[in-house]
């Protein structure tokens, strides 16, 4: 009976969602456009961002809300980071009545639990924050108007993705904040018997530099048509054709079609010339047609002697890191948001972009086209021991892994998978375990990228064996800021001998700094931590020590600031909770004094094409 | 018989549910340094690093005149003496020592006006011959009232007056620079009292006495705060602020956050007063004196996290008062820890990064004055313990007292003891009780009988931890390593402990742990009367394993019916089978042979078998 009562509760709100629903609210299209706002992706993909209706909880009223929504932004009060359960919903007709279509919903992200509702009935759920699913909108009604209803339930649990804490004060923790709801763009996808839906896998090989370059397709092909048909499935790679071969489909079969092209004289895609090749896919049979499209880029990530290279050479990155976090629309961020940010990142010549969860979509087109890295990593944050013992907990990563790499496979721009962040220093046998079965997890769906983890730079950590399985090691190195245990990394003088402490732990794997900096947020005394000029010294500092690191294969300074949690206050002594203010960008982008000091040190280094060596 | 599994089963669960036993942690009574010898001058101090070492400097009268010497304490226990002033043939004065980890040491003192070093390098274990810091020209004033800190890094800053001024030098690595800028505000007025403490980051935090004020000012390695800051107030409840001097200061592991705590007067009472820093302004104002008026120069120590704990002692009374700073960045208002008394207290203050610490003060009546301590347990303080011997004479206070703590919780406190050729240097120690094994456990049946024990390692920052090992309450050895082998247990359950004991003596045991031994098999009792065909056969079954907590008991039971089929049959949790039905229908008559497997938890197995005649 436990079980039933949030069923039937759930059931009697799609019920009522679904009598009492008005006509569509004012500004909302009815029928939805065909202006996707990605360029990867299926054919047939219709928006269905904008005006949605919106509630929380199961009382109070509807009020319209626009899609992707946030439904907490602006609210930073302990409950909002706790989060809650909300509601969405809205009418649609679909834009073509032809009786053999079949109708998909995609998610580009929802947080974290989302329940979907067609014309009163459940079609789907899915768990999981900043990733895309999809389900097949069974009962759409092709002449009239349909009612979607979206629960979605952002209360996180110890065992998700990140997990839920309780600060030392009794707070709810996290990161960075538990923003809730249709947080990123939801389509409608037409499908016409068959589909070419998740899991398009476009890799490139070049052996050499100066190699011709082999770009290897996969792709699932499904059928919806009514009865068995052959299908036929061909890909352009530029202006090259690709022949990915012909089969015969029961109706709901899906088949893997691959092939290869061989790009002699290629165009290689590096943040120093960011070539993108356009690619277009084709199924043809039963009558129907599917069509997805992409860019590509053809570039190499090797680990050769203890270093990463990027189109075999050597790499010494520069990096920001972020979080998706709109002054105004929380995690909702738009193009616009997007656009502006990847600007003044190039500006202060950032080449590398890393946050704790699969990005934005548009964010990964983005960085493709402007020619920056992406350090794509899971939401495995911070995850204890405690939890991270039991097998669906790590099980739930390694899902969560495969499915970043599916879906964002593709992009030239994405350089590493990573598996997580910050584990246990000091890794016991459950850690251990994780690391070895994601990164075989990563290394048995694409050996074309390293897979990576991000660690804290304790001195105390010593060597550790859990890392073996890594073919990079991303530090967060915070010395001169946080004292960390027993004091060890409090003294920044201490920064050039433990990064040599580290390289002699892992000579042979590409080592990077992923995440440096402190706080700011007023002027004052230099020797003041908070203030700009102590953030702008201690960048200046560390960023030289780094430079003196020639084994680095890059490094990452805190970007731009974003929200954390409430009573957030990072090691400054007058913090502004609940803003993470390592930032060298303010929340709306404006810089501090030390951007201009990143600026110069990251313009000052050679990034790429560097020479081989130690 | 039947009770056996219920005995074992609820000895299992109190086994488990025993809690280690913890020893009473204790001071132990002060030891010489040096002594007893006339030529005793004075007590420098006492360092501990927060991985355990320390060492205690003094000045003793050799070859005609004052000079430095310092003894290693290892694990508390001081060592053979070594004099540092080397070379050095006039008076020596202010010797003061300074630690961080791996056994990085700092002497400095002042001779012949000048500042003089001795660095004993991290990993070594002898000191550098004396580097003058400070050389004083011929007939310009002498340095004078040294004070020396070092931060858990390794970074040193030391402060010394010269000429009403206070100058700072900073040692990093081995290199060191004595800064040409005064520390204090005014050049023209005095400044004087002055401390120092440096932080983990490697920012020092300076604060002395000017012109009536108190002052604080960082020092973030070869540059001075350019926010230097009055920490002294103008009114305390409503009484009008007057002079104030005295300043004891400490800093945590993130530099923002400091304490200063002085005396000052308030409409001619004497208060003292603690005020945090926070960045580069002064926030909160408490009074730690316990209300008490002639409230003097307090001590103040801090944990890296914040933590703190402050001593002080009241002109007239000659009490001494104890005051707690909790992690919640809140002092208690101070308490009285002694009796009153003839003699000023002296009180010194030393807290561990676990949080807990120790005053010291000397007190007495009549006869001597004796070194008595208290420890606060993080929660309150505890009973007061007698630090000094009676019989060895009098503490001399003024010749010294000071205390210092390690992180792992343990105290040492140096004192003078003693008159005229009885003159000793002393140390007392408070040795904190080691931790309790952890891990280890059995309780799983084994068809062994013997294992291989293993437990953690118990960390302690004075070392010199052996392990006691007791099975079933007989000692079975004593070990430094953390693993030990038992064999010849007989069948049953047996418990085990590990004690961890340290170099004094004091020991903790570990949890009660369990080894399950079975290597006997379960007794089976199977019986058969005759059965028809279609009926239920009546066979019987009975399946025990061992006496009372002896056995593991009856996990599964196979039966094979002699006509091909094969049951498992349930076997109820608590482990046994009491004349369990086996009720097989026969489809032919015949003789069948009716076999039964049972094993129990351990693994051990017996067959029993029995015939059935099946008539029609």
């Amino acid at each position: 009976l436990r079980l039933e009562v949030p069923f039937l509760r759930s059931t009697l709100l799609a019920l009522i969602g679904l009598i009492v629903l008005p006509a569509a609210p004012a500004g909302a299209q009815l029928v939805p456009r065909p202006t996707p706002l990605t360029k990867e992706g299926a054919d047939g993909r219709y928006l269905l961002d904008g005006t949605w209706e919106f509630r929380r909880g199961s009382s109070g009223g509807w009020k319209g809300v626009t899609v992707p929504n946030a439904w907490n932004a602006g609210d930073y009060s302990s409950s909002s980071q706790s989060g809650s359960v909300v509601w969405y919903r809205r009418n649609f007709r679909v834009p073509d009545r032809g009786k053999d279509k079949a109708w998909i919903l995609r998610f580009e992200g929802a947080r974290y639990r989302t329940t979907v509702w067609l014309n009163g009935r459940q079609v789907g759920a899915h768990e999981g924050a900043y990733l895309p699913f999809e389900m097949r909108l069974s009962g759409v009604s092709p002449g009239a108007t349909n009612r979607l209803l979206v629960k979605v339930d952002n209360r996180r649990r110890p065992t998700d993705l990140p997990p839920s804490v309780v600060t030392r004060e009794g707070q709810p923790g996290g990161g960075w904040w538990n923003y809730g709801g249709l947080t990123r763009s939801v389509y409608l996808r037409r499908v016409d018997r068959v589909d070419i839906g998740e899991g398009v896998q476009v890799r490139p090989e070049l052996p050499c530099r100066t190699c011709p370059a082999t770009m290897r397709f996969t792709v699932p092909v499904r059928s919806y048509a009514s009865k068995a048909a052959r299908f036929k499935v061909n890909a352009r790679f530029g202006t090259q054709a690709v022949k990915l071969g012909a089969a015969r489909l029961a109706p709901g079969q899906t088949r893997e079609f691959t092939g290869h092209v061989t790009v002699n004289g290629p165009h290689l895609w590096s943040p120093l010339d960011p070539f993108l090749y356009p690619v277009e896919i084709t199924a043809l049979g039963g009558g129907g047609r599917a069509g997805y499209k992409l860019m590509s880029g053809i570039r190499s990530l090797t680990i050769a002697g203890g270093r990463l290279h990027l189109n075999h050479m050597p790499t010494n990155f520069r990096g920001g890191f972020f979080h998706e976090d709109d002054p105004v629309k929380g995690a909702a961020v738009d193009r616009a948001w997007v656009d502006a940010f990847v600007a003044r990142a190039k500006a202060m010549g950032v080449t590398m972009l890393r946050t704790h969860y699969p990005m934005n979509p548009y964010l990964f087109e983005a960085a493709d086209r402007q020619g920056l890295l992406i350090w794509s990593e899971i939401p495995m944050y911070e995850m204890p021991t405690s939890t991270l013992r039991k097998p669906s907990v790590r099980k739930a990563a390694e899902d969560e892994l495969r499915t970043n790499i599916l879906a964002n496979g593709n992009h030239a721009s994405v350089f590493v998978w990573s598996i997580g962040n910050e584990l246990n220093s000091a890794p016991t046998q459950y850690e251990s375990a994780y690391v070895r079965n994601a990164v075989a997890v990563a290394h048995s769906l694409d050996r074309s990228r390293p897979v990576g983890m991000s660690i804290q730079g304790f001195p105390t950590a010593g060597c550790q064996g859990a890392y073996d399985p890594l073919d990079l090691i991303g530090v967060g190195t915070y010395f001169g800021w946080y004292p960390g245990p027993n004091g060890s990394t409090a003294d920044r003088d201490l920064l050039p001998s433990f990064l040599d402490q580290l390289r002699a732990c892992y000579p042979g794997k590409a080592l990077a700094i992923t995440e440096s900096g402190g706080e700011a947020n007023r002027s004052g005394p230099a020797e003041e931590r908070g203030t700009y000029e102590y953030q702008s010294e201690l960048h200046d500092f560390t960023l030289g020590v780094f430079a003196t690191k020639p084994w680095l294969s890059g490094a990452t300074v805190m970007l731009q600031e974003f929200r954390a949690r409430p009573g957030w206050s990072g090691g400054n002594p007058y913090p502004q909770p609940p803003v993470h203010q390592k930032g060298v960008l303010d929340l709306n982008g404006n810089p501090k004094p030390a951007a201009q000091v990143v600026s110069d040190w990251f313009h000052r280094t050679q990034q790429y094409d560097l020479p081989a060596g130690p | 018989v039947r009770n056996a599994p219920t005995l074992a089963l609820a000895l299992a669960l109190a086994v488990c549910g025993l809690s280690p036993a913890a020893a009473q942690a204790a001071f132990f009574p002060g030891q010489p340094v040096d002594g007893p010898s006339a030529d005793i001058a004075s007590l420098g101090g006492v360092a501990l690093s927060r991985d355990g070492d320390g060492h205690v400097i003094y000045l003793k009268r050799d070859e005609g005149a004052n000079h430095v010497f310092v003894s290693f304490l290892a694990a508390g226990a001081p060592r053979q003496p070594r004099r540092l002033d080397t070379g050095q043939v006039t008076t020596s004065a202010e010797p003061r020592v300074a630690v961080s980890d791996h056994g990085r040491a700092l002497a400095v003192w002042v001779n012949g006006g000048s500042v003089w070093a001795s660095l004993r390098p991290a990993g070594g274990e002898d000191w550098q011959p004396p580097q003058a810091v400070y050389a004083a020209a011929p007939l310009s004033p002498g340095a004078r009232d040294l004070q020396l800190s070092m931060g858990p890094s390794g970074a040193a800053y030391m402060t010394f007056e010269l000429n009403g001024d206070v100058r700072v030098a900073r040692l990093a690595g081995t290199t060191w620079t004595l800064f040409d800028t005064p520390v204090d505000i005014d050049p023209a007025a005095a400044a004087s009292d002055a401390t120092i403490a440096t932080s983990a980051d490697g920012t020092a935090l300076a604060a002395w006495s000017e012109s009536g004020s108190v002052w604080a000012r960082r020092i973030v390695r070869t540059r001075l705060s350019t926010a230097p800051q009055r920490a002294s107030i103008d009114s305390l409840d409503g009484a009008g602020g007057g002079a104030a001097d005295s300043p004891s200061a400490d800093i945590e592991d993130d530099s923002s956050f400091a304490w200063v705590a002085f005396r000052q007067d308030f409409g001619g009472v004497s208060r003292v007063i603690s005020r945090r820093l926070v960045g580069s302004l002064f926030q909160d104002t408490v009074a730690i004196d316990a209300g008490s008026g002639g409230a003097e120069a307090p001590h103040l120590d801090m944990t890296g996290r914040g933590r703190g704990l402050a001593a002080l002692g009241v002109r007239g009374s000659q009490l001494a008062i104890g005051a707690t700073l909790g992690s919640d960045n809140k002092w208690d208002p101070g308490q009285g820890l002694g009796t009153a008394s003839p003699f000023d207290p002296h009180p010194v203050a030393a807290l561990s990064e676990n949080g807990r610490g120790t005053v010291a003060w000397r007190s007495g009546a009549g006869g001597g004055s004796q070194l008595f301590a208290r420890l606060w347990n993080a929660r309150r303080f505890e009973e007061t313990s007698s630090l000094s011997d009676p019989t060895l004479g009098p503490v001399d206070g003024a010749a010294g007292i000071d205390a210092a703590a390690d992180a792992g919780g343990n105290q040492a406190v140096a004192y003078v003891q003693g008159d005229g050729v009885d003159r000793r240097v002393m140390v007392a120690v408070f040795d904190k009780e080691p931790r309790a094994t952890g891990g280890g456990n059995h309780d799983d049946w084994r068809r062994t009988r013997g294992f291989e024990l293993k437990w953690s390692k118990v960390e302690d920052t004075w070392g010199g931890i052996e392990y006691r090992v007791d099975v079933d309450g007989v000692p079975l050895t004593t070990t430094t390593r953390t693993s030990a082998s038992v064999g010849g247990l007989p069948d049953g359950r047996h418990v085990y402990s590990v004690t961890a004991v340290d170099s004094r003596g004091q020991s903790t045991e570990g949890p009660n742990r369990l080894l399950n031994v079975d290597l006997t098999a379960p007794t089976v009792e199977l019986t058969a009367r005759k059965a028809k065909v279609g009926r239920p056969a009546p066979i019987t079954l009975n399946a025990t394993d061992g006496e009372a907590i002896a056995g593991s008991g009856v996990k599964s039971v196979t039966v094979r019916y002699g006509d091909g089929r094969v049951a498992a049959l349930t076997v109820p949790r608590i482990g046994f089978v009491d004349g369990a039905t086996l009720a097989n229908r026969y489809r032919k008559p015949g003789r069948y042979t009716v076999r039964v497997e049972v094993r129990d938890v351990a693994g051990n197995r017996r067959i029993a078998k029995t015939r059935v005649v099946v008539g029609k």
